[in-house]
């Protein structure tokens, strides 16, 4: 068994790999896709702007990203760049290096994502064991209508609302990822705190719809496990209740949100965009945003590129959580 | 009740050959408003080391007869009336007293009153290996046992059973088994601890018709081994007749005949066990005769009217009678008891 699964993890990681490989051909071959090289394009806007960028800089960047080279060359030096120096290319749109910008924003976007969905779990789980045990009670009542309202309140509403409150009260709209003097200052823990500060609201925007959805879906899930067979057969032996709650029903009842763990964190990644805008946050997907409107190709596709392979690790991840949780996905998995 | 202390207690007894007696139990089930009879007042006795079989149609409350006794019916469901156990200490306790789920039902579940269902493959959850499983019951009720001894006893009752490769199957999952197996897995498990009562809820309905007769000759072995009384629950008449010595018919809720399997078998007094035995195919009989069918469905038990509840189905229905009143329990031979108008009218 333990070989067998050790197998199943190696062959999932090759097929992964490989998704990767192609999935990054895919990225290079867009970012090539706009008639003309972006450097011909970049010079000659800035040209037009009445800049002038000296040929050295041009014969620079020709090189390192072999610009004048056939796709596959490009490719290669592109891959390369990637793997051994960490380089995604050049960002023309900012100026700097893809890589720049994304350490800017990439940070706080992944805080704001795990911070969001460790809400949106510790919260939603246990509430939905808690109305399913307690089924029908005054607190499944509250809970369930607080899930459907959660539901239907559209996010960008309850972030203005939010932002309104907030003002209200600390007369700071809490726009943003930090505080003015936080804002350049270097990485300490008063800044950390001030970032946390500020995601309170976008992780209650974009962490509330999730977390009422998957209340609901616990909560099913949980009700359903509790009327099986298996609950009367471990009540019949003498298993305590709550053993047969914890041990046996939340543990199948987790099964299928555990295993889109891997999946909510790309919707959760991709879902802070409208949110970001609302919220004037500057977060990747913001960014990524204005990259496309812009065109500006390698931060487009770095960006592309770094969202495949987070929804790949993630398939990836909820894969093999699943052959791990649930012995019979692990036999189908393996044999098939 | 509420004023009473624990020793004071009611003292409850049973004679020396009696496991389990019940009387005028009922069990009302709540759904979306209305209350449902699904139990009307019944009376069962259960004598040591027998079988005792529970028979009638789907629906007719056996397997909420038998949830009742071992105290798992869900928590819409509402009792009255006396169960009354005898443990293996000798003392005699009503069962309906005891919390449904509190510390001293559980101490009894799975230690002196056990259960097998209609569907062993159900019966596991699918996470847990089978030997994680069934070494529970052990640990549960021995707390100084460790895991080690726990699958030493589990290996022993899986041999017991007939299971081949215990040591390996110890460590598979549900899915890995076949039907049959986990049925013998399950009996295996609820044995361990040498239950006094085994209730079975159609143990082989859910099996192919061989593992059916391995499995209750399987059952009869085991309780000659283990010196057991069995409820037996079906609605299959020829295992009544292979299995049991006294047999319950029961219809809508209510026992409508009890008696000997000789005496149920030979000498049906009541109109529906005559027409459950016409029902049932014989290997004897003419090809060419048709199988009887029990004209209309079982009404469901929801404001019942004070009638015998067969009336609308009975042949042999008297207007007038068993539409106005409930029938009285005759005793019409030794140990042999029917609930229907057409016996002892005098005392109407
Ligand atoms: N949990 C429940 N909720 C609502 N109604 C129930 C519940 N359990 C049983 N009933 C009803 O109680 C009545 C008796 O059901 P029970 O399961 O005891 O029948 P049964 O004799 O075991 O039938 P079968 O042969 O189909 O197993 C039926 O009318 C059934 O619909
Ligand atoms: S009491 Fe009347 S209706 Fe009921 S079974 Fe007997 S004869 Fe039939
Ligand atoms: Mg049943």
């Amino acid at each position: 068994m333990k070989s067998e699964f050790l197998r199943f993890v190696i062959k999932k990681f090759l097929i992964m790999v490989l998704t990767v490989f192609l999935i990054s051909l895919a990225v290079f071959y867009i970012i090539t896709l706009p008639p003309g090289d972006f450097l011909t394009n970049y010079v000659g806007q800035l040209q037009a702007a009445g800049e002038s960028v000296s040929q050295e800089t041009i014969d620079k960047l020709k090189a390192v990203y072999g610009l004048d080279q056939p796709f596959i060359v490009q490719y290669w030096k592109w891959v390369t760049n990637i793997v051994f120096h960490g380089d995604f290319g050049y960002s023309f749109l900012w100026k700097m290096p893809v890589t720049s910008v994304i350490q800017a924003y990439i940070v706080p976007t992944i805080v704001l994502s795990l911070v969001t969905m460790l809400f949106t779990y510790l919260i939603s789980i246990p509430i939905g064991i808690y109305s399913a045990v307690h089924q029908y009670s005054l607190g499944d009542y509250l809970f369930t209508s607080i899930g459907f309202i959660g539901m239907a309140v559209p996010n960008f509403l309850l972030g203005i609302i939010l932002m309104f409150i907030a003002f209200k009260l600390t007369g700071d709209t809490m726009l943003g990822f930090f505080s003015a003097k936080y804002q350049t200052a270097p990485w300490s823990l008063e800044k950390f705190i001030d970032l946390l500060k500020h995601c309170i609201i976008p992780i209650l925007v974009i962490g509330l719809m999730n977390t009422c959805g998957l209340m609901r879906t616990m909560r099913s899930q949980m009700l359903d496990e509790l009327s099986k067979n298996y609950t009367l057969a471990a009540r019949a032996k003498g298993l305590k209740m709550r053993v047969i709650r914890y041990k046996y029903c939340v543990r199948a009842a987790i099964n299928p949100i555990a295993a889109s763990i891997g999946w909510s964190l790309v919707n959760i990644f991709t879902g802070t965009t409208i949110v970001a805008i609302v919220l004037n946050l500057p977060s990747m997907g913001r960014v990524m945003y204005d990259a496309l409107l812009d065109q500006d190709m390698y931060l487009a596709g770095s960006w592309l590129f770094l969202m495949a392979i987070m929804t790949v690790i993630g398939t990836f991840l909820s894969d093999i959580l699943l052959a791990w949780l649930d012995p019979r996905a692990r036999k189908e998995y393996i044999q098939g | 009740m509420l004023f009473q202390k624990k020793n004071e207690q009611k003292r409850y007894s049973l004679p020396d050959n009696v496991l389990l007696k019940a009387e005028d139990l009922r069990v009302n089930i709540k759904i979306d408003g209305a209350v449902l009879n699904a139990v009307r007042g019944i009376d069962l006795e259960l004598k040591s080391c027998e079988t005792l079989g529970l028979v009638g149609e789907s629906g007719c409350g056996k397997s909420v007869t038998s949830k009742e006794v071992i105290g798992i019916n869900p928590s819409n469901c509402s009792s009255t009336g006396s169960i009354l156990f005898k443990r293996k200490d000798g003392t005699v306790l009503n069962l309906l007293e005891l919390e449904r789920d509190g510390a001293e039902y559980r101490a009894i579940r799975g230690n002196e009153i056990a259960m097998i269902f209609q569907e062993p493959m159900t019966a596991f959850s699918p996470l847990y290996t089978i030997g994680n499983q069934m070494s529970e019951i052990i640990l549960i009720h021995h707390p100084e046992a460790t895991k080690k001894d726990a699958k030493e006893k589990i290996i022993e009752m899986m041999k017991l059973v007939g299971i081949a490769n215990p040591e390996i199957r110890f460590d598979q999952y549900p899915h890995e088994f076949s039907g049959g197996m986990l049925q013998r897995a399950l009996i295996a498990m609820m044995l361990s601890n040498e239950p006094d009562l085994l209730i079975a809820d159609e143990p082989t309905t859910a099996l192919d018709v061989t593992i059916q007769a391995q499995i209750l000759d399987l059952m009869k072995r085991l309780q000659s081994e283990l010196g057991m009384s069995i409820l037996f629950i079906t609605h299959d008449l020829g295992i009544v007749a292979s299995m049991c010595q006294r047999v319950a018919v029961m219809y809508l809720g209510e026992i409508v005949e009890f008696g000997s399997v000789r005496q149920i078998f030979h000498n049906p007094k009541h109109p529906y066990t005559g027409n459950l035995l016409r029902s049932l195919p014989r290997i004897d009989s003419d090809r060419e005769e048709k199988l009887y069918a029990i004209k209309g469905v079982v009404p469901v038990p929801v404001d019942l009217p004070e009638a015998c509840g067969f009336h609308e189905r009975c042949e042999q229905c008297m207007e007038g009678i068993c539409d106005k009143r409930f029938p009285p329990v005759i005793e019409v031979e030794p140990g042999h008891f029917v609930r229907c108008a057409l016996y002892g009218k005098s005392e109407g």
